[in-house]
């Protein structure tokens, strides 16, 4: 016997939450599955950071208001809740095996009017999550936490996802199951996607620790690897961490290397207490152009290459429930019916950044430690202030295409290495392919 | 055959989604395999970040 339903949504997680309060409000027979039993509690690496503030991301942009506890979403035109503490972010920055650096973002003029210049705020994200689970609770939806789907198939005039031995039942499934979405490989999707990487990452939750270098992100190449340092939304709290485009068993040896041992980078960390570890492995397969099959409608980073962030995740759930509540009033309960959300997808996030070069290398494969040292050092003026990855990527071209005659005038040696990087770029792609799993 | 050490996984659902033949499941927030299903692929050891998956003789 399986439990019938309008619509099922697999995914608990932002983009999960809000198609299932945005279903519920609409009045849809909604269940929610979930894998975790503990719903809002975060068991992924995740900075906790909402952005873009100030500026825009897939076309969307948010306002945080602490005085009125909401986080309003004015492109998409809804609002959540949220009362909890936070901290700005400024944007983005990048270190050198020897400590120069190359800053996103004016700090001095963005820290003497935070509203009009930061580009993101650090959250308490699973008091955002509870906060939303709240309201998913208040709309009427079912929700089924410690469900792992197995199976998904569609019927003539319906889907059915199985899990932990139950069936559901929905006229439209959203899966919203994440960046390695199951429900997208059983559903076939995944064989036609180009498959970059497997990309591993582990963090560890710092406290007591202050590095005023830090206002968002910061990025660390060192000879050994690569690592990055969030601000959380706690006064002196850092989330720590290391990342690579291969499968690699060495993350514990080198991020205790990083924290306790680094002749430049390990003083940030003195005095400091670890508090938690986590981690996340991310698939990277090319975005889905249509995020759609058999009345079932992939969104946020179930049909992304890595993760779209909270923001955009949160459109997604936002307009795939609204897109699924308006096919269910019209009576067309197939892809005529929500093609609403597939324009909106187009428009915003596959038109502009579905086809987006992607390579993934890592630059001490091709630059002495002392070269990188060199670059950072090039850049003394801050660039654009941005939380956004693509822009960020943008600046770096842009700003070191127009440093190359200075580079070749000054050091001929590393501009023959920086050649390099764009002639063998084709071939650490094909090496990352090979050395990761493409879960099709 | 391999097995994931519950106090060393951090339940992130790598292995669980790389699994080829979804032997892995969330359990209680962690990772969990099922030996039935399990043949012994290893993917989930080398993909683990925190190196939970250990080969048990």
């Amino acid at each position: 016997m399986s439990r019938k339903y309008d619509l099922v949504i697999v995914g608990a997680g932002p983009a999960g939450l809000m198609a299932a309060r945005v279903a519920g409000e609409n009045g849809l027979r909604t269940a929610l599955l979930e894998r975790k039993t503990a719903i809002a509690r975060i068991r992924r690496i995740d900075g906790g950071i909402l952005s873009p503030l100030n500026e825009y991301t897939f076309g969307q942009t948010v306002t945080f208001n602490p005085e009125v506890k909401r986080i309003g979403f004015p492109v998409c035109g809804f609002s959540i809740p949220y009362d909890g503490p936070y901290q700005n972010v400024y944007g983005f920055d990048m270190f050198s095996p020897g400590g120069t650096r190359i800053t996103f973002g004016d700090r001095e003029k963005q820290r003497q009017d935070p509203q009009k210049y930061r580009v993101g705020v650090s959250l308490d994200k699973e008091l955002m999550l509870q906060g939303l689970l709240d309201e998913v609770e208040k709309a009427g939806v079912d929700i089924f936490p410690g469900i792992n789907v197995t199976g998904i198939e569609k019927k003539s005039n319906s889907v059915l996802v199985t899990g932990n031995g139950e069936v559901f039942e929905g006229q439209f499934v959203i899966a919203a199951d994440g960046v390695n979405s199951r429900t997208a490989r059983l559903m076939g999707m995944n064989k036609q996607r180009k498959f970059f990487a497997t990309h591993p990452e582990c963090a560890w939750y710092f406290e007591d620790i202050e590095i005023p270098e830090i206002a968002g992100i910061g990025f660390v190449f060192t000879a050994y690897g690569n690592f990055y340092i969030s601000q959380t939304c706690f006064k002196n709290h850092y989330h720590v961490g290391i990342t690579s485009f291969t499968p690699t068993n060495e993350f514990p040896a080198k991020l205790n290397r990083f924290v306790y041992e680094d002749e430049i980078y390990s003083k940030w960390f003195k005095g400091g207490r670890k508090t938690d570890e986590v981690s996340c492995v991310i698939n990277m397969l090319a975005p889905l152009q249509e995020p759609f099959k058999d009345n079932v409608l992939f969104i946020g980073d179930a049909a992304w290459l890595m993760e779209v962030t909270n923001v955009a995740a949160m459109c997604c759930g936002w307009k795939a429930a609204n897109a699924v509540a308006l096919a269910m009033i019209d009576g067309k309960m197939s892809k005529e019916g929500i093609a609403g959300y597939l324009e909106w997808w187009e428009q915003y996030f596959f038109g502009p950044y579905g086809q987006v070069e992607f390579k993934p290398f890592e630059l001490q494969d091709f630059l002495e430690p002392g070269d990188i040292d060199y670059l950072g050092g090039l850049v003394t003026e801050p660039l654009i202030a941005t939380m956004d990855f693509y822009k960020m990527v943008n600046t770096l071209g842009t700003t070191f295409g127009e440093l190359f005659p200075v580079i070749q005038e000054q050091r001929p040696d590393v501009m023959e290495r920086l050649m390099m990087v764009a002639n063998q770029m084709d071939e650490a792609e094909e090496a990352a392919g090979k050395a990761g799993f493409p879960n099709r | 055959m391999v097995i994931i050490q519950q106090e060393v996984c951090t339940g992130c659902g790598g292995c669980i989604d790389l699994c080829p033949v979804i032997a892995v499941s969330m359990v209680d927030d962690r990772a969990v395999i099922n030996p039935d299903s399990c043949t012994d692929c290893k993917i989930c050891v080398k993909v683990c970040p925190v190196n939970a998956p250990y080969e048990a003789a």
